[in-house]
């Protein structure tokens, strides 16, 4: 069933029908919540929380946009609300990744990689794996976070310079 | 204009290596990339990292959050507080008919008809009617 004929029926009273965009994006949403916040648990309340918001806004979407972009502000929204609340109780997990094992890239370099990306901002974080992990060209940045293109530039070159940091590489006279 | 400085030079590097067009012009970007080694070579490492983060994936966090959702936006049966409403509004009613000397009853003939609308608004269905559906036992 394809988005709009699922929000379609969910708006004609089949609320089931909200199942299949669960379903469809809800471990694409876990990753994505998982980059702002830095784990995972934490992801999956305010990727719930978002999916909640999205049927109780259902009826505002406008059905020649696409989902997932609609959904990914009322996302964000809550993973920086949590954020906020984080600061306040800071959760530690050790455990948590970003990255996956990828086939022929040495664990090391993975693992420095994540730990690396662990220690950007969240916002920092955002950016740069939207960039590089999904491929999101500048434009599609633009709209998904909100912000002119200019601003994508400048934002993805400090929080890849912070990167290229916090990796070891050589650091410039500021 | 003022004269864009290092900073502004490496944003626009940067992006024009990933295809974008930046506010300035692309000749001045290369122009000063030539002259600066700092530039060059805080391009350079900028480009290896972003080597080292193209062969990386996303790891997936496994999720099913239907069932939980299922159950918030699931219809709610309407519970008791409309018959609780409707209760107290019929006691009142009765209440003001014992009044005496009321002046108002024409008025007041009227509640029982809203009392009967009310109910049809809540329950979307004639409160009146009868089940007729046959239904077995253990059904």
């Amino acid at each position: 069933m394809e988005d709009t004929e699922a929000i379609r029926r969910c708006l004609g009273g089949e609320r089931d029908a909200f199942g299949t965009l669960v379903l469809r994006y809800q471990t694409e949403a876990v990753g994505h919540a998982t980059a702002i916040l830095g784990n995972p648990e934490d992801a999956r309340d305010a990727v719930q929380e978002a999916f909640l918001d999205a049927f109780r806004a259902l009826a505002r979407f406008d059905l020649a946009r696409q989902f997932y972009p609609w959904f990914y502000a009322m996302l964000r929204n809550h993973c920086f609300r949590l954020m906020r609340v984080r600061r306040k109780f800071p959760a530690v997990d050790p455990e948590t990744v970003v990255l996956a094992d990828a086939p022929g890239v040495p664990i090391e370099e993975t693992i420095a990689l994540d730990l690396a990306l662990r220690q950007l901002s969240p916002e920092e974080r955002e950016i740069v794996t939207l960039r590089h992990l999904d491929g999101l060209s500048y434009q599609e940045l633009a709209e998904r976070l909100d912000i002119p293109p200019g601003t994508v530039m400048s934002r993805l070159f400090y929080a890849r310079r912070r990167l290229r940091d916090l990796l070891g590489g050589p650091k410039e006279e500021k | 204009m003022n004269q864009p400085g290092c900073e502004e030079m490496q944003i626009a590097a940067m992006a024009i290596e990933e295809g974008q067009v930046p506010e300035i012009p692309v000749p001045l970007v290369r122009e000063h990339l030539n002259q600066c080694p700092a530039c060059r070579d805080a391009v350079t490492a900028m480009s290896s990292t972003l080597a080292t983060l193209a062969r990386q994936t996303r790891r997936r966090h496994p999720a099913d959050l239907w069932p939980a959702i299922q159950g918030e936006v699931a219809p709610r049966p309407a519970g008791a507080w409309p018959y609780v409403v409707l209760s107290v509004l019929l006691v009142v009613y009765k209440l003001i008919e014992l009044v005496p000397d009321r002046q108002w009853s024409a008025a007041i003939q009227i509640v029982p008809v809203l009392i009967g609308f009310g109910l049809f608004r809540i329950l979307r269905q004639s409160p009146f009617q009868i089940a007729t559906e046959l239904r077995l036992e253990g059904e």
